[in-house]
């Protein structure tokens, strides 16, 4: 009886969750797009106007054409690289969210693998390719190869940094509940820095991708850095641009996608700071 | 045989600062706490009241002395002592929602069995139909009674409170003040509570431990001798309630006068 009081008398207490797709969010969407729009824009008024050479700057509409011609040949290219990509992110991801948890928990690690992780970070991907060909061969092997490298860095630097700042009242709570070694692992620790591996992956992701179409353009290894390649050589700068633009496309599927998986995977992320000190 | 379920002997702890210096918070501390027995410590800020806590609970070792809970000493937060900070925002796991929170108490029960604790458990803390509310959509007060029903679901025979309710509003306060009592009664374990609000370690408590400023020690023993059940309003009323909080009071003071007259000297 006191205890349905109690309830009733509690729900006033529940915070609004604000409702999803509100005003604000579609006034977002709205201005994204139009940003887009402007971009289109200015892209066909210095091409159209002869401001940069059209030999160079074909005109969206000269692009759009080019995309639509080659339609075949870019979606097996975009295939390519998308496998290329995958194999890379999913190396760098398993790869450096495994090893930043268990480095991130040890200090010994921590402090034995600073110097190295610090040298290795800015290598260029590309600067590695002659390395990688040596082991790998021409093939996407190679390029998976080189993009897991690249990739593997912000996703395990994250990791790394977000374990270690799990908050010691969230630890000390784990200990009470009894979770010990394994369990406190994958229940607490690594939920608790989800939001830090999340942005590694991000930034991963995009660099990834970045990684991808230059080692396949430079090393002529197939997909939409190859497809960009050959149009060059041909002299076709609209198939050339077709190509870039699909990528810049891919690159955009492909990070707003994480975004939102993110959102749904880790709704508390942006409500942290709310309750209590 | 002692019927005590924690015992705290001669305890004292030490931490290390930057400079590699020892810095002493508890110099001396001793305490029985007996089955089914309500004891709060409340002392002047900065008495090392969390850190004596963290220590009785084996959250962190000792310096000196033993903490013997059922009849063993521990070195780790022994079964059976369940729990709740006061940064309730922190201590249930935002990606939980609040019935998995409370489930993370009774992992050693089969499932049927858990389920039914920690609804049973969301009910007594007034939270039935909360389960699947995730913490960060309820507030303080909320959170904190989810965090009370995560230590209940264990059943658990000692209950530690570090400032359990520091971080609400004060009529919030009061209502979580009467849920833990609601608790208390009808259970059996025993409430080890530190806090900083004299009034509440009266209304709750059935003794009150002052502690000195740090370092530590146990300067004085209050016995509270109200009637229980005891209500907010009809027990803060009475004459004897309102004498226990100001001898407690007044001891705290002169433990705050002391610490500063010993800042003082430092000084000069």
């Amino acid at each position: 009886m006191s205890q349905v009081q109690l309830a009733v008398g509690l729900s006033g207490e529940v915070n609004e969750i604000t409702q999803r797709r509100s005003k604000p969010q579609r006034r977002r969407v709205a201005r994204q797009i139009g940003g887009v729009v402007v971009a289109i824009a200015i892209w066909e008024a210095l091409s159209s106007t002869g401001a940069v050479n059209k030999e160079a700057l074909p005109t969206p509409g000269a692009t759009l054409a080019a995309i639509s011609a080659n339609v075949g040949s870019l979606s097996s290219a975009l295939a390519s690289t998308l496998e290329a990509w995958a194999l890379g992110m999913l190396a760098a991801g398993v790869g450096g969210i495994v090893l930043g948890t268990l480095v991130g928990r040890s200090k010994t690690a921590d402090a034995a693998t600073e110097t190295i992780v610090r040298m290795m970070r800015p290598l260029p991907s590309l600067a590695l390719i002659p390395i990688a060909i040596l082991i790998a061969g021409l093939g996407i092997k190679m390029t998976s190869g080189l993009v897991s490298f690249a990739a593997f860095w912000p996703v395990f630097i994250n990791t790394r940094v977000g374990v270690r700042q799990v908050d010691n009242k969230v630890l000390e709570t784990a200990k009470v509940l009894g979770l010990r070694g394994f369990k406190l692992l994958y229940r607490v620790v690594m939920p608790a820095s989800s939001p830090m591996i999340a942005s590694g992956l991000q930034v991963a992701i995009s660099l990834a991708l970045v990684v991808t179409v230059s080692v396949e353009l430079v090393g002529g290894t197939g997909g939409l850095g190859q497809f960009i390649l050959l149009a060059q050589q041909g002299n076709e700068p609209s198939t050339m641009f077709a190509g870039i633009i699909v990528g810049g496309i891919l690159g955009w599927a492909l990070s707003i996608g994480f975004a939102r998986l993110v959102d749904r995977l880790i709704p508390w992320r942006t409500q942290r700071t709310e309750g209590g000190r | 045989m002692s019927d005590s379920v924690l015992s705290i002997r001669n305890l004292q702890v030490s931490i290390q600062s930057r400079d590699g210096s020892m810095n002493e918070i508890t110099r001396d501390v001793s305490l029985e706490l007996k089955e089914h027995e309500f004891v709060s410590i409340v002392g002047p800020s900065g008495s090392g009241k969390t850190t004596l806590l963290r220590a009785a609970s084996g959250l962190r070792p000792p310096s000196g002395g033993e903490v013997i809970f059922d009849q063993k000493p521990i070195n780790d937060v022994p079964k059976g002592l369940a729990i709740v900070f006061q940064e309730y925002n922190k201590s249930l796991f935002p990606w939980l929602t609040i019935g998995k929170n409370v489930a993370m108490g009774a992992a050693e029960y089969s499932n049927q069995e858990r389920a039914e604790r920690v609804e049973k458990a969301l009910i007594q803390v007034g939270l039935s139909g909360f389960a699947t509310r995730y913490p960060w959509e309820l507030s303080g007060g909320m959170q904190q009674r989810a965090a009370l029903a995560r230590a209940m679901v264990s059943n658990p025979r000692l209950l530690m409170m570090d400032e359990p309710f520091a971080s609400v509003d004060a009529l919030t306060r009061n209502h979580l003040e009467d849920v833990v009592q609601r608790l208390w009664d009808s259970s059996t374990f025993a409430a080890l509570m530190v806090t900083h609000d004299v009034g509440e370690a009266v209304y709750l408590s059935d003794r009150v431990l002052v502690l000195s400023a740090r370092p530590s020690t146990v300067l004085a023993e209050i016995k509270i001798d109200l009637a229980r059940p005891r209500s907010q309003i009809e027990t803060r009323r009475t004459g004897r309630f309102g004498e226990l909080v100001a001898e407690v009071l007044e001891r705290v003071e002169e433990a705050g006068r002391a610490s500063v007259g010993i800042e003082d000297t430092i000084q000069k």
